[in-house]
């Protein structure tokens, strides 16, 4: 510990080379002593210690040399280096101290303690020198009082020279030590900055919505990966592209709609502009229209100054196209509403008219007008009440054995009130099992299926209804001869608010029906399909499970 | 009431619901006058080219050829010009409304309707009655 505080650390591995080097020097030194000891001196050194010291200082300055510093404590190489020093002073004490030969060697160790030693550690060695130098004179040593004094003050300049070399060296150490300190945490701080840029394009290249900075010239300086994936242009297109120029230099949309770029406001770096949120319809790479929607927040400099904007955004066609097709959805289904309505009040104002007179024909005509009118408008609610249950996943069933033939009969004989061209052909056989499913739900599939048949084949024609067993399954199937469904429209049919003639110039709809039909039909454990060829007419058909066998025998045995 | 001795005078009724057609036509018939029925724009336009009546009671949302474009198609032809069409429209159509108004149309009945007041809205677009 104390160690600690006289020597400086050393832990630059050049400075741990030069201190090796030193070792090395000291070395030679003890060489030269070695020899020095084993030649006739003036005077008597009793040569036995001497010997000994040197083989020690031998050991331990091979110790410093050989020993991997850089994986030891420092404390090993301070403790070696202090018992060297002690070794020179004991070998100067044992050859005569002042008049020693080898007061020149400890002006070597003198200079290297000067370097690598702080200043306390420089006085210890000096101290020791200046003892192992005077020690002999205390005791039996005869000496001439001039020379002595000349060789004192040799010895004082000598360490006073190495004092100042201590200082210069610890001076230059003191700003080498700051200097790395301040290299260190510039080093560290840059460290920090890269992995929280890293961090930030992370985070952007991850995001799901699309992320993209304009410079106030209006240059793209940054384009996300998920902007690129919605717009379909690259980063490599669209880095440097000036978005707001006159010249146009947008991306190529071709297909004449706006290209992307060019539809959102140019910046005006003087406003107080904060952030701004919009919807834009704009098209992709590919000509493709997508709606997005934008937001814009102003970059700011630390001065305050506007230095660019981020903008962020989403694609939201398909929200747009829900939208769309629920609006179109309220606007069908208060026309649908209205229309029976618009009859059956009409038809019963009619009937209670006081100023003509009808025959009895004619109101029995009306109140049929009134009853059907009516029950379009009770399809219609159920329909969308089965919708609203679907969808909340509340829609239940009551499953129960029951006869095909029966249901089929009701159907087409609703349905045939409501038209006088078309001609229904029954197509059941008396002897079929009866199915699993729940009555009015079959019904309403039937129902559904039929009327589309009638809407659809506005010109009249056969309209036939199926029901076959196929492969342990109930198929019934609903064929008309009418207009048919294109391909490009056939396999949306099934999805809820889709019709494949929308507005006007086409039927008129709900578009739930066959969705309402889908999930019921799914929901008895069958499947539904459509097949259709423009002008010649569609077929929908569907399959349920049959009744379990012990209960058709149950109701066997109670109807016999 | 029924006031026409030089024969009587003609409707068309456009609509493509035959229930509201049969509607129309029972309670107009009951009053003396005549009706004929289309079901859609295009067969309007058919029967026009053949006869003209002398009143068309037309519904705008229809499909194939809607009553606005009917409308349109009337404005341009020198021999139809002159027909009073009375717009049958549904709440909330107000900009079709505006539309048929500015093509000419001289008035309109809101579905669902009175009967007894349409009659009386066709008899004075006819001059039959007074408003």
């Amino acid at each position: 510990m104390f160690l600690d505080r006289v020597i400086v650390r050393q832990q630059d591995p050049r400075q741990l080379r030069m201190a090796k080097s030193a070792a090395w020097i000291y070395w030679l030194g003890i060489i030269v002593v070695f020899t020095g000891t084993m030649l006739p001196l003036a005077s008597e050194i009793d040569r036995v210690p001497v010997l000994l010291l040197t083989l020690g200082g031998l050991l331990s300055t091979v110790a410093i040399i050989l020993i991997p510093w850089d994986r030891f404590s420092y404390k090993i190489f301070y403790a070696l280096s202090a018992l060297a020093c002690s070794h020179i002073a004991t070998l100067i004490y044992y050859s005569s101290g002042v008049e020693s030969p080898f007061g020149e060697l400890y002006f070597l160790i003198a200079i290297w303690a000067a370097y690598f030693f702080s200043f306390r550690g420089y006085a210890l060695v000096a101290s020791m020198a200046i003892a192992s130098f005077l020690a002999p004179y205390f005791y039996d040593f005869q000496y001439d009082v001039s020379h002595i004094t000349s060789a004192i003050l040799h010895i004082l300049f000598m360490l006073i020279a190495g004092g100042l070399v201590n200082l210069l060296v610890q001076q230059v150490r003191d700003r080498n030590a700051e200097l790395s300190r301040t290299t260190k945490t510039l080093a560290q701080k840059v460290r920090e900055e890269l992995r929280e840029q890293e961090k930030t394009a992370a985070v952007l290249a991850s995001v799901a919505d699309g992320v993209y900075v304009v410079d106030t010239s209006g240059h793209i300086v940054l384009w996300n990966k998920s902007a690129a994936l919605i717009t379909g242009f690259s980063e490599e297109e669209m880095i440097g592209r000036d978005c707001y120029g006159a010249s146009g230099e947008a991306p190529e949309g071709g297909g004449g709609c706006t290209p992307f770029c060019g539809s959102i406001a140019p910046l005006d770096a003087d406003s107080n502009f904060s952030s701004t949120g919009y919807e834009v319809l704009t098209c992709r790479k590919d000509s493709e229209k997508i709606w997005l929607s934008v937001s814009a927040a102003p970059i700011r400099d630390p001065d305050g100054s506007i230095a660019g904007v981020v903008h962020v955004f989403r694609d939201i066609s398909e929200y747009k196209e829900i939208d769309r097709m629920k609006s179109d959805f309220v606007a069908t289904v208060s026309h649908e509403l209205r229309t029976p309505l618009t009859s059956i009040l009409g038809f019963s104002k009619t009937l209670l008219r006081t100023d003509a007179r009808f025959s009895d024909a004619s109101r029995e005509s009306f109140l049929l007008e009134i009853v059907r009118e009516g029950e379009r408008l009770a399809r219609l609610i159920e329909d969308v009440l089965s919708v609203s249950r679907i969808e909340a996943g509340k829609l239940r069933l009551d499953l129960k054995a029951i006869d095909v033939g029966p249901t089929v009969g009701q159907v087409v004989k609703n349905m045939a009130r409501l038209t006088s061209i078309h001609n229904f052909v029954i197509n059941v056989a008396d002897d079929l099992p009866q199915v699993s499913a729940d009555p009015d739900k079959l019904y309403q599939v039937l129902l559904n299926l039929v009327v589309n048949a009638i809407k659809y084949s506005p010109d009249g024609g056969p309209i036939t209804v199926t029901a076959i067993e196929r492969d342990g399954r109930m198929r019934f199937e609903v064929a008309d001869q009418g207009v048919g469904i294109s391909t490009e429209h056939l396999p949306h049919v099934f999805e809820r608010f889709y019709r494949a003639a929308r507005g006007k110039g086409g039927v008129k709809g709900t578009g739930l029906g066959l969705f309402v039909s889908k999930s019921l039909v799914e929901q008895m454990g069958g499947t539904i399909r459509a097949e259709s060829e423009v002008g010649q007419g569609s077929r929908f058909f569907f399959d349920l499970p049959l009744a379990p066998a012990e209960e058709v025998e149950a109701e066997d045995k109670i109807a016999s | 009431m029924e006031s026409s001795s030089i024969g009587s005078k003609r409707i068309l009724i456009v609509d493509d619901e035959a229930s509201l057609r049969t509607l129309v036509r029972a309670n107009l018939e009951v009053d003396g006058l005549e009706v004929s029925e289309a079901v859609d724009g295009i067969e309007a336009m058919r029967m026009l080219a053949e006869s003209q009546p002398d009143l068309i009671l037309l519904d705008i949302m229809m499909p194939g050829k809607d009553g606005i474009e009917v409308l349109e198609d009337l404005a341009a032809d020198e021999k139809l010009k002159g027909i009073p069409v009375i717009l049958l429209t549904a709440k909330g159509e107000q900009e079709d409304l505006e539309k048929g108004a500015a093509l000419g149309a001289r008035g309109h009945i809101t579905k669902p309707f009175d009967p007894e007041q349409m009659v009386r809205t066709v008899k004075a677009a006819l001059g039959m009655i007074r408003r």
